[in-house]
């Protein structure tokens, strides 16, 4: 079974590393480096994605979860998609899912990691609760696709 | 007034901000057209009063994730007037391919899945992707591109944070910007094919005479610098931009409304302003295809604006490959200065037209004063007479409300308005009891 391409979306901003954390972490664990993908733009996942290859996104978030929280969600998602764009030229991870939907590059269900951060100040480092959540997720998904 | 004498368009949607629009039906036609900005005021000007002037490019360039190198450019360019700093060839030459980055992420954005699906009936960028796939995915390579160029020069795509007064904390290694080359190379002929597929677009038969106001330079397309020049005769220098220019309070907007100060009429800024006043300064391709997609050579069409913005485009792809082909690293990346008492004033040409700021500052190097005038709020007065003219005519044609309401949010939409940024400043007048 061909494993899923996992995107890890992050910044230098603290908390944001999470995505990215969780990818260092599935690199520890010998998931194919090939199928971990490291951006930092939504708009990046048109170039990388692949309607025929199931895909899993992992971010951060703010809600009002703890630090460290864990949310899942399946793609399309209403429950995702409710909040508004921050700009009129941002393009948020929603709308990049709907319009590769669109444009025939993103798969039809994918899945979305979401943790909660709590500190987004640039040029720091993770929290340790991200980072720990970080390293659950990953330890999580690679039992899912890599233990089964 | 009954309800049903007023249209209103209670949120305009593809533009930056919370604004709407309310239009007033009397017996006669249309009473008035009001741009209601509803955008809380953001106070930016009183923030920056007592810190260090350091501070002033990356705080001001938070009013607006769009252009927040408009933001940076200006602030510097005021501050080192009032310091009597002067930057190098090499660092003015940068300052340009910062901002030639921000034109292209705005402008390609813009064009394609903001304004464009105006002209097929769509929604949204989105449902343009569902007609237009390869068009959708071209602007967004093209944005993408312009998104590079600013973290190899700027440190990040959005807000920056390699501006600083003298120049920049470092200057970008060469092997980074000859990395870009391919991808400028490419992004030339993509942004000529996206300018020449809206020239082509079905544009509304509607003109206005315009005042048009840019920067304007002798050699070469204005951005950082030039002398502020208008389609009515006016030539002056920056320094004279209250001399001539004035910010009003109105009861329906949070945010001011520029009008020329003598005539208290309204001006227009933006791309269309500055192709129809500086065309000749065009880079060579971009010139070229002016002449080739026919636009003519005072255009007052605002729906038109889409073809400048294009236009800028590939400008802005065919300066950025000039300076990335010739970079050269040497020489220093700022310029050291002292604290004086002083005062300076600039104006950039931000993505939607003329940024103007000016600052007093202390010989601790503290902000004494700020003030900042954004486009869209010197844009806004134009955009209401032009929303007055064209909806008239369209309720002559008898155009249904609801088609009178989306003729509103596209009008609009043709300007760009950053709303954000246009609600700087809150008047407030304090009435004590006798």
């Amino acid at each position: 079974m061909t494993l899923p391409f996992i995107v890890g979306l992050g910044s230098h901003q603290g908390d944001d590393q999470a995505g990215w954390l969780v990818l260092e972490r599935l690199q520890e664990r010998h998931y194919p480096r090939a199928r971990l993908i490291r951006l930092q733009h939504p708009a990046d996942l048109l170039d990388v994605a692949d309607i025929e290859q199931s895909l899993i996104i992992c971010d951060a978030c703010n809600g009002n979860g703890e630090p460290g929280s864990i949310h899942r969600f399946l793609w399309p998602s209403d429950q995702l998609c409710c909040r508004r764009a921050s700009g009129s030229h941002d393009l948020t991870l929603c709308s990049v899912m709907e319009l590769g939907r669109q444009l025939g590059v993103i798969p039809e269900v994918a899945e979305l990691w979401a943790l909660e951060g709590e500190n987004w100040t640039a040029g720091t480092e993770p929290s340790e609760a991200v980072r720990s959540a970080a390293n659950g997720l990953a330890d999580r998904i690679w039992e899912n696709h890599c233990h089964a | 007034m009954s309800s049903s004498e007023i249209i209103q368009v209670p949120i305009l949607t593809r533009v930056e901000g919370e604004g709407g629009v309310t239009i007033r039906l009397g017996e006669g036609g249309i009473e008035s057209v009001t741009l209601n900005i509803f955008e809380p005021p953001r106070l930016f000007e009183a923030l920056l009063r007592g810190r260090p002037l350091e501070e002033t490019p990356d705080i001001t360039a938070r009013i607006c994730g769009i252009c927040p190198v408009a933001y940076q450019m200006s602030s510097v360019h005021a501050l080192e007037a009032a310091l009597g700093v002067q930057i190098t060839p090499t660092i003015r030459r940068l300052r340009r391919l910062l901002y030639c980055g921000e034109w292209i992420e705005s402008h390609a954005l813009h064009l394609h899945l903001l304004h464009a699906p105006d002209f097929f009936g769509a929604s949204s960028g989105i449902e343009l992707a569902q007609r237009f796939p390869a068009e959708v995915k071209r602007g967004l390579q093209l944005k993408k591109f312009g998104n590079r160029l600013l973290e190899v020069l700027g440190g990040r795509a959005i807000h920056p944070v390699n501006v600083k007064v003298g120049g920049f904390h470092r200057l970008p290694n060469r092997h980074d910007m000859a990395a870009l080359i391919p991808h400028f190379e490419a992004g030339v002929l993509a942004a000529v094919e996206a300018t020449r597929w809206v020239a082509a677009f079905p544009f509304p038969d509607f003109e206005y005479a315009y005042d048009f106001v840019s920067l304007s330079h002798p050699d070469e397309y204005p951005m950082n610098e030039g002398d502020i020049v208008s389609s009515t005769g006016l030539r002056i220098p920056v320094t004279e931009y209250n001399q001539h220019f004035v910010e009003e309070q109105v009861a329906h907007s949070t945010a001011l409304h520029a009008v020329r100060r003598h005539r208290g009429t309204p001006y227009l800024l933006g791309p269309l302003a500055r192709v129809n006043l500086n065309r000749d300064r065009l880079m060579p391709l971009a010139r070229r295809l002016a002449d080739e997609v026919g636009l003519s050579a005072n255009c007052c069409n605002p729906f038109k604006s889409i073809i400048a913005r294009g236009l800028e485009l590939v400008h802005a792809y065919e300066e950025s490959l000039a300076i990335l082909r010739d970079y050269d690293a040497s020489g220093p990346a700022s310029i050291r200065y002292r604290a004086r008492d002083g005062a300076g004033c600039a104006a950039t040409e931000a993505p939607r037209g003329l940024l103007f700021h000016e600052y007093r500052v202390d010989s601790q190097g503290q902000i004494v004063s700020g003030r900042i005038v954004p486009p869209t709020s010197q844009n806004q007065k134009q955009i209401e007479r032009d929303l007055l003219d064209y909806l008239t005519r369209r309720l002559q044609a008898a155009a249904s409300r609801s088609e009178m309401a989306v003729d509103c949010e596209r009008l609009v939409r043709s300007y760009d308005p950053c709303i954000s940024c246009s609600t700087h400043f809150l008047k407030v007048r304090w009435e004590e009891r006798s």
